[in-house]
C-alpha cells in the first residue's frame, strides 16, 4: 500500500471548466464556444471548379492547441493540382509541418494521380527533431498506390474509386446543392493510409446565423472505417467553410497561419519557461 | 555489476548534436540511479543485438482486434502483427490507468513501488526507466508520443531522445505526428547502434472526450446512416450490483441502448484510426534494413468499458479495463501466429523481456518476468497468479480460474469464476461455498504485497 498522511483532507480545487468538452461538436456548439467569433463570411466570388485557395484553422477540443491548413487548387492541362500546407502544433511546442502537391484527375472525386510530400517535426527552436525529415513521391494507378522514398518503393492495393482526404475537401465543393447520390470510395489519408469503404452523402441544408448574417449551408457527411464521421458545410457558392469530425474542426480563416503561429509561440514560450524554472 | 563493453562501430549518424547532448544528460541521470545494466553471461556482447519497436496505444482493450475475434471493426495492421507473433490472451495491465500503467511498463515495477498511483506523477527517482536502462547498455533510444510520467506530452523524457510529442486529448490529430516521426526515423536511420523506439499513440483514448461530450443523452449527434452498423450490447451489459462503493459512481444510466451502442461504434472507429497509424509505422520498419532484427512489442496501458457492466472508460479492475493486448513479434526468433491463453502475463513483464532479448540483466527487483521462453514455444514453470492495482486502494489477483478484487477499507469483495463466468457477472465472494477460494486469494494478495518496497507517494492534498 502506498503511504499517505492523515492530515485533514482539503477539498479538490475546482477543475478548469472547458465547455468544449461537455457537448458534442456541432456548428451551434462551436458558435456558443466563441470559436466562430472571428469568422467573417467571405464576400468574394468563388468558383469551385477554378483556381482558389482556402485556408482553415485546425481547431481542437483542447484550449491552446491548434494548427492550420492551406489548400490551393489549380486547373492543369490534364487535371487539377492541390497544394497543401499543413501545420499542427504539438503540446509542448513541437510542430508537424507537412507540404504536399497532389496531381489529380478532373473528376468528381479529384482522383489523385501522383504526389510529392515532405514532412518534418520541428522542435522548440523550430529545428527538425532527429531523423524526422521525410520526403516521398508517389503515384496512384491501376488499383495500386506506389510511394517512393530514397531508392525504395512501397506498393499498396486500392479498390474502386480513390480520393485523398485533401482532394476530398475540394470535391465536396463541387457536389452542388441537390441531394446528390452517395459517393463510395477509398480514401488515402495523407496519401499513404489506405481507408477503404468510405461514403459521402448529403446530410442536410440549413440556415446558420453568424455575425448578423444568415448563411445558407449545405452539409455532407463522410462515414467509413477508420474515420470518425466528418461533416462538411459549404456555402451557397460551394465554398467549404467548416468541416467537423470527432474532437476537431477546420474553420475557414484567411489568417489561419497567424492564428496557428501564435499558439505555437505560446506553447514554446511556456515550455521554455518551465525548462528554465527546473 | 559491470558496464557493457560493446561499442557501436559506427555511431548512429542521424543523431544530431542536440540529440546527443540530450542522450548524454539522460545517461548521466541513469548513472545517478546507482546501477547500470550488465551483459548476461553468454549474452549478446558479440552477437548483433536486436532492435525494439515498442508500440503503445491508449485505452485499447484486449479483444479489440479482428484477429482476436472482434467482428465490429477492422484492424488489418494489428492483425498482421498478430499473425507474425504471439498474442497473449490473459494479459493484464499492471494498473488500468494511464500514468500508473505506463510506470509499470517502463520500470517493471508495480505502481505501489513506482509511486505513480494516480495520473501525472513521476516515477520514483531511484528506478530506471526502459530508456535509461537500454541507453546505458548502448542502445539508441527514441520516443514519440504520449509519456504521462508526469507530463503527458513532454519534450524532455529521461533516457530518451524525443522526436515527437503529441497533443493531449487529440489522438485523432496527433497520432499522425507520431507515426510520421517514426516513419521518417526508421526510413532514414543508418545501421549502427541497436535502437529502442517507443511509438506511443493516443487513440483510442479520444473516447474519454466522446463520453464527456455526450453527457446529456438528448444532445448526442447521431448518424442515421450507421444505425444498421451499431455493434450489439455486450452480454455482460447487466451486472451484479453487489460491488464495492467505488464502482457505483461510474455508470451512464441516462443513455439509451442505442446510444450505448453508438458509443461503442465510435470507439471502434478510433481503434481503426490508430491501427492505420500503427500500419504506417510497421510498414516503415518493414521497408528498412532493420526489420529482421527488430522485436516488435505491442500493448496498451489499459482498456475501455465498452458498456460492459454498464461502464465507460477505465480505472477499475473488470476485464474490459484491466485486460490489454500484448503481442510480441519477430519472425525467426519468436513463434508466429500463436495465441497464448495458458499463461497469465502483465505489463510488468515487458521490461524483463526486452532486457532478456537485449542480452542484459534487467534492473534489480523486477516484479515481472521475461516472456522469452513463452515466446519461443518453451514451457517454463509459470506464475500461479497475476496481480494488478488501481488507484491507491484497489487490488486484483487473477489466478487461472478466479479473479479476486478488493478495495481496501471497502467491505465488499468480489470473486469471479473466470471459466464459467468470463463476463464477471456473478460475485461469488458472499457465497459460503467459495469461502476457501476467497481466503486463498486474500492470502495471495497479502503475500504479494508483503514483498513490495512501498514508494512514498506525494499526492495532491485533495487526493490523500
Amino acid at each position: 500500500m502506498a503511504t499517505k498522511d492523515s492530515a485533514k483532507k482539503p477539498k479538490r480545487p475546482p477543475q478548469r471548466y472547458d465547455p468544449a468538452r461537455t457537448r458534442p461538436l456541432t456548428l451551434e456548439h462551436l458558435h456558443s464556444l466563441g470559436a466562430l467569433n472571428d469568422f467573417t463570411p467571405p464576400a468574394q466570388a468563388f468558383d469551385p471548379n477554378g483556381t482558389w485557395t482556402n485556408t482553415y484553422r485546425l481547431w481542437m477540443v483542447q484550449r491552446y492547441m491548434g494548427g492550420s491548413l492551406r489548400l490551393k487548387r489549380e486547373p492543369t492541362a490534364d487535371g487539377v493540382r492541390f497544394s497543401v500546407d499543413l501545420d499542427v502544433v504539438e503540446q509542448p511546442g513541437y510542430c508537424r509541418r507537412t507540404r504536399a502537391v497532389v496531381e489529380c484527375a478532373a473528376d468528381v472525386l479529384a482522383t489523385p494521380k501522383s504526389w510529392t510530400l515532405t514532412s518534418q517535426i520541428l522542435d522548440l527552436d523550430d529545428q527538425p527533431t532527429t531523423g524526422t525529415r521525410l520526403s516521398e513521391t508517389g503515384t496512384v494507378s491501376g488499383g495500386r498506390v506506389e510511394a517512393r522514398f530514397g531508392r525504395r518503393r512501397r506498393t499498396q492495393k486500392v479498390a474502386g474509386p480513390v480520393t485523398s482526404n485533401w482532394s476530398l475537401l475540394g470535391a465536396v465543393q463541387r457536389l452542388g446543392s441537390a441531394k446528390t447520390k452517395t459517393l463510395r470510395f477509398t480514401m488515402l489519408e495523407e496519401m499513404d493510409l489506405v481507408k477503404p469503404g468510405q461514403r459521402l452523402e448529403f446530410r442536410e441544408a440549413k440556415e446558420f446565423e453568424l455575425g448578423g448574417r444568415k448563411l445558407h449551408l449545405i452539409g455532407y457527411q463522410q462515414i467509413g472505417p477508420g474515420v470518425l464521421p466528418w461533416q462538411y458545410w459549404v456555402d451557397e457558392r460551394g465554398r467549404l467553410l467548416f468541416a467537423l469530425s470527432g474532437l476537431r474542426a477546420l474553420l475557414y480563416d484567411p489568417d489561419a497561419s497567424t492564428w496557428m503561429q501564435e499558439r505555437l509561440d505560446k506553447a514554446r514560450a511556456r515550455t521554455k519557461a518551465r525548462r528554465k524554472a527546473t | 555489476m559491470t558496464r557493457p563493453t560493446e561499442k557501436a562501430k559506427r555511431p548512429g549518424p542521424a543523431v544530431s548534436r542536440r540529440g546527443f547532448l540530450k542522450a548524454g544528460v539522460a545517461g548521466a541521470a541513469a548513472a545517478a540511479i546507482g546501477c547500470t545494466p550488465a551483459l548476461r553471461a553468454g549474452g549478446a556482447a558479440t552477437a548483433r543485438r536486436p532492435n525494439f519497436l515498442f508500440i503503445i496505444t491508449d485505452q485499447q482493450g484486449l479483444d479489440t482486434l479482428s484477429a482476436l475475434g472482434c467482428k465490429d471493426l477492422s484492424t488489418p495492421h494489428l492483425d498482421r502483427l498478430a499473425r507474425r507473433g504471439v498474442a497473449f490472451l490473459e494479459s493484464y495491465s499492471a494498473n488500468p490507468l494511464c500514468s500508473p500503467a505506463r510506470s509499470g511498463m517502463m520500470t517493471g515495477r508495480p505502481t505501489t513501488e513506482t509511486g505513480v498511483v494516480v495520473n501525472g506523477r513521476p516515477i520514483r527517482s531511484t528506478l530506471p526507466n526502459m530508456g535509461q536502462w537500454l541507453g546505458q547498455a548502448g542502445y539508441e533510444t527514441v520516443y514519440a508520443g504520449k509519456w504521462h510520467l508526469p507530463a503527458g506530452f513532454a519534450a524532455d523524457i529521461p533516457g530518451f531522445n524525443v522526436i515527437a510529442t503529441g497533443i493531449g486529448g487529440q489522438g485523432g490529430v496527433c497520432d499522425a505526428d507520431v507515426s510520421r516521426a517514426c516513419q521518417a526515423y526508421l526510413r532514414s536511420r543508418r545501421p549502427g547502434k541497436p535502437f529502442l523506439m517507443v511509438a506511443s499513440f493516443l487513440q483510442p483514448h479520444d473516447v474519454c472526450q466522446f463520453v464527456g461530450m455526450h453527457q446529456k443523452s438528448g444532445e448526442m449527434v447521431f448518424y442515421d446512416a450507421v444505425a444498421d452498423e451499431l455493434p450489439p450490447l455486450p452480454p455482460n451489459f447487466n451486472y451484479d450490483t453487489n460491488e464495492p462503493e467505488k464502482m457505483k459512481r461510474r455508470r451512464r444510466p441516462e443513455w439509451s441502448d442505442e446510444q450505448w451502442r453508438y458509443y461503442i461504434w465510435n470507439y471502434y472507429r478510433m481503434v481503426e484510426m490508430v491501427d492505420a497509424e500503427i500500419g504506417r509505422t510497421l510498414q516503415a520498419l518493414e521497408d528498412s534494413e532493420e526489420a529482421a532484427n527488430t522485436i516488435v512489442v505491442f500493448t496498451a496501458d489499459h482498456g475501455e468499458g465498452r458498456a460492459r457492466h454498464h461502464l465507460v472508460t477505465k480505472n477499475y479492475l473488470y476485464d474490459e479495463a484491466a485486460k490489454v493486448p500484448l503481442i510480441v513479434s519477430c519472425p525467426g526468433r519468436i513463434q508466429e501466429n500463436r495465441r497464448d491463453a495458458a499463461h497469465l502475463v502483465s505489463g510488468l513483464d515487458i521490461l524483463p523481456t526486452v532486457c532478456d532479448y537485449a542480452g542484459i540483466e534487467a534492473p534489480p527487483k523486477m516484479r515481472g518476468r521475461s516472456l522469452k521462453a513463452l515466446l519461443e514455444g518453451k514451457s517454463p514453470a509459470w506464475r500461479e497468479f497475476v496481480p494488478a492495482e488501481v488507484t491507491i486502494t484497489g487490488r486484483m489477483i487473477r489466478t487461472p480460474r478466479y479473479k479476486y478484487i478488493t478495495y481496501k477499507g471497502d467491505p465488499v469483495e468480489q470473486l469471479f469464476d473466470m471459466q464459467s463466468d468470463p463476463g464477471e457477472t456473478k460475485n461469488l465472494a458472499p457465497d459460503a461455498g467459495f469461502a476457501s477460494d476467497l481466503k486463498a486469494h486474500r492470502d495471495l494478495l497479502a503475500r504479494w504485497e508483503s514483498d513490495l518496497e512501498v514508494a512514498p507517494v506525494q499526492l495532491p492534498p485533495w487526493a490523500k
